[in-house]
């Protein structure tokens, strides 16, 4: 499995152009080779296809031409199928190319990276691709399995230590780099929410404050037959984390269906699999956890304010 | 009167007041964020393409500029073409590519920079800040952002090694020339820890070892006359088909289409806010509506009609909204800029651009969506005044 594609951001994102020999990784963000024929069929999305045409009678059997592989997404675009005969350019105009046969239609998985751009995927061998873009010999990308998977660490310095001319990461280190973008959407997504909480708490405060406001007379005659001022500040607290914990299952149940509810629509929008709400355990329980705190920190601000005022002012002497 | 109704019941409950402000500013800032969160990108990226003055690009058919590693291939007979149509002032072609640099005699290891080479002076790209910027700036020597400036300990004047890719093979690189430093300055759409320099598109080119295909990865167009850029975008389309011809909106077009997630996530937290502000006017309304039913009632029977109970309810509304609308925009602001920072260290975000562009219909679409959310939460008092029976009310209410 290749390692994760870096995310590359819609304008004007430099691309380097590939030099002869493997170029350091590190310098420019690294491409899977195949990467550069799917900017060919990138056109298909919004324009009819410019790289990639069906065969008007094949010139050879089609189990002799080199394969290549769609994405689904791919294939229903440009209106193939598996076994069918196509032609391949670098050239929109299809004035070089060659024949290449369809072998088979696959769900590529999905890549963040990938929403809101339409990326249309072809797998190809090397070499092929070699051949119709004219470049050869070069990678963008060179992918190694360790016998030692322990071990990554070190090759990663030896190959390191070798030459200028590429930069060597282990998984672990492209996937945090490749995931800054997203670590900072989650950054967002975090501080976002404490705003809306901060909203959500103004509200809970009123809601609670009127509510105890209303019984104002049915407070103060219970002090007056005696109750102490402790018990009523626990019966209120009690009440505001009652109602914080209900609201909050409430917003659970709420939460899941819109989680859902973004889920097929982004989906469908963006015609991927991938998820893009989703509530958690860690998510519910924090949820749960933030609401009780703050019913219970209301309740004790409404139920001390309300223990201040004299029992004949409550019912209105 | 209504106006004094609803004014003194502003001020005659100070906690509900004070409740009703804050509740108001929180949604109401996080409602003028996600507003101008939902066009901020697109108005940014807009302002700064028009900012430069060409009504036109060109790019490789099927991608968008600097997004792929294609390019027009004999960008000469490209660019002559273009700049054959009367009706083009200028035009301009420009190659981007990757390439390595060093300050001469360092022994440290080669450093990769984004190049824009172009045959040119490109002031519309490039803006001095030290140096110069004309053909024999252009020719001569190599034009670098600040960040290369620094990273390099370069200045005006001094020399800077330019280099192809090494050869893994040989361990030495294959082409290199050294340049002096002509210009510092900033590039457009540069992100805040990029190395960019401009170098002649031959030079650039030959190092590469590219200069047999001579390609461009993009031509930026003039026009004498702006209103004519349909109609010479159609016609270079024609005469071009192995280019994309972009005008200004087709590329806003294009980056609101990757945006999207942004214009959605905004569309559907805007939405959230906007509930949050109903709530919150609809249920203080009401909860204040029942203390003062008898209030209602007395107004009622010396002799306001229900219409204008009904206005007391509305005006009462709009009131606890504007009280909150300036704090809730200033907040909004506020929480703005820090989330707008937190985004651009996003890596590959160029440095000029901005998520939250506080623009004045942004601004008012946020006042409108806050009034709307008041006169909605208002609905439920407003029926139940204009049915209320005065005479059961008096008496339930007399003590």
């Amino acid at each position: 499995m290749s390692a994760p594609r870096p995310p590359d951001l819609p304008l004007p994102a430099r691309r380097p152009r590939p030099g002869t020999p493997p170029r350091a990784a590190s310098a420019c963000r690294p491409l899977a080779r195949w990467a550069a024929c799917a900017a060919l069929l990138a056109g298909l999305a919004a324009a009819p296809p410019a790289g990639l045409a069906r065969a008007a009678g094949a010139p050879t059997p089609a189990d002799t031409l080199p394969p290549l592989l769609l994405s689904q997404r791919a294939a229903r675009v440009a209106g193939l199928r598996a076994g069918e005969v196509v032609r391949v350019s670098a050239d929109p105009a299809l004035r070089t190319g060659r024949w290449a046969r369809v072998a088979a239609v696959l769900p590529f998985k999905a890549d963040p990276v990938d929403v809101g751009r339409g990326t249309l995927w072809v797998r190809l061998h090397l070499s092929d691709l070699a051949r119709l873009t004219g470049r050869a010999d070069e990678a963008d990308e060179v992918i190694l399995k360790a016998r030692d998977p322990g071990q990554a660490g070190r090759l990663r310095d030896r190959l390191n230590a070798l030459s200028g001319g590429y930069r060597a990461y282990t998984s672990e280190e492209l996937a945090e780099r490749t995931s800054q973008t997203f670590e900072v959407v989650s950054r967002f997504h975090r501080a976002i929410s404490l705003i809306t909480l901060a909203a959500g708490a103004v509200f809970l405060l009123a809601i609670l404050l009127f509510k105890v406001e209303e019984r104002r007379h049915e407070l103060g005659a219970l002090r007056l037959i005696g109750v102490r001022r402790r018990s009523l500040t626990l019966f209120v607290c009690a009440e505001a984390l009652a109602i914080s914990v209900l609201g909050s299952l409430a917003g659970l149940g709420l939460g899941r269906l819109a989680a859902a509810a973004v889920n097929a629509y982004y989906q469908r929008y963006y015609d991927t699999t991938l998820v893009f709400a989703a509530v958690t355990p860690a998510v519910a329980w924090t949820s749960l956890a933030l609401g009780a705190a703050f019913g219970l920190g209301t309740g004790l601000a409404v139920a001390l304010r309300l223990a201040r005022v004299p029992a004949l002012k409550l019912l209105g002497r | 009167m209504i106006a004094f109704l609803a004014a003194r019941n502003l001020v005659r409950s100070r906690t509900r007041t004070l409740l009703l402000w804050l509740g108001i500013s929180v949604s109401g800032a996080l409602l003028y964020d996600m507003v101008m969160l939902a066009g901020g990108l697109a108005a940014s990226f807009e302002a700064a393409v028009r900012d430069m003055s060409f009504e036109l690009r060109l790019a490789p058919r099927g991608v968008l500029p600097f997004t792929a590693d294609a390019a027009l291939r004999d960008g000469s007979r490209v660019l002559a073409v273009v700049r054959s149509d009367p009706r083009v002032a200028r035009a301009l072609g420009f190659y981007g590519t990757t390439l390595y640099w060093r300050r001469p005699g360092s022994a440290g290891p080669l450093r990769a920079a984004f190049v824009m080479a172009c045959a040119e002076p490109a002031p519309e790209v490039f803006r001095v800040a030290a140096g110069r910027l004309d053909a024999a700036a252009v020719r001569g020597g190599v034009l670098i952002n600040r960040h290369l400036a620094r990273a390099a300990g370069v200045g005006v004047g001094d020399t800077l090694e330019i280099a192809a890719p090494p050869d893994a093979q040989v361990q030495r690189q294959a082409r290199e020339v050294r340049l002096p430093v002509a210009a510092v300055g900033d590039f457009r759409f540069d992100t805040a820890t990029q190395n960019s320099c401009m170098l002649p598109t031959e030079l650039a080119q030959a190092l590469r070892g590219v200069r047999a295909e001579d390609p461009l990865s993009l031509v930026t167009v003039r026009l004498r006359r702006p209103a004519d850029a349909p109609a010479v975008a159609r016609d270079l389309r024609a005469r071009l088909p192995q280019a994309e011809v972009y005008q200004v909106q087709d590329l806003v077009r294009k980056v609101r289409a990757q945006l999207s997630y942004f214009t959605q996530f905004s569309a559907i937290l805007g939405a959230l806010s906007f509930a949050v502000a109903w709530l919150l006017i609809s249920t203080l309304l009401v909860l204040s509506l029942n203390d003062r039913l008898g209030e209602m009632a007395v107004l009622g029977a010396i002799g306001l009609r229900p219409a204008r109970l009904v206005a007391l309810m509305l005006t009462e509304s709009l009131a606890f909204v504007a009280i909150g609308v300036p704090s809730g925009l200033l907040l909004g602001l506020a929480t703005a800029r820090y989330l707008d920072r937190l985004l651009l260290r996003g890596p590959g975000l160029p440095a000029d651009l901005h998520f939250f562009v506080a623009t004045p219909a942004a601004t008012a679409e946020t006042v409108a969506l806050l009034a709307l959310a008041g006169a909605l939460g208002a609905l439920g008092p407003m029926r139940r005044v204009a049915r209320l029976p005065i005479a059961a009310t008096l008496h339930e209410a007399a003590p």
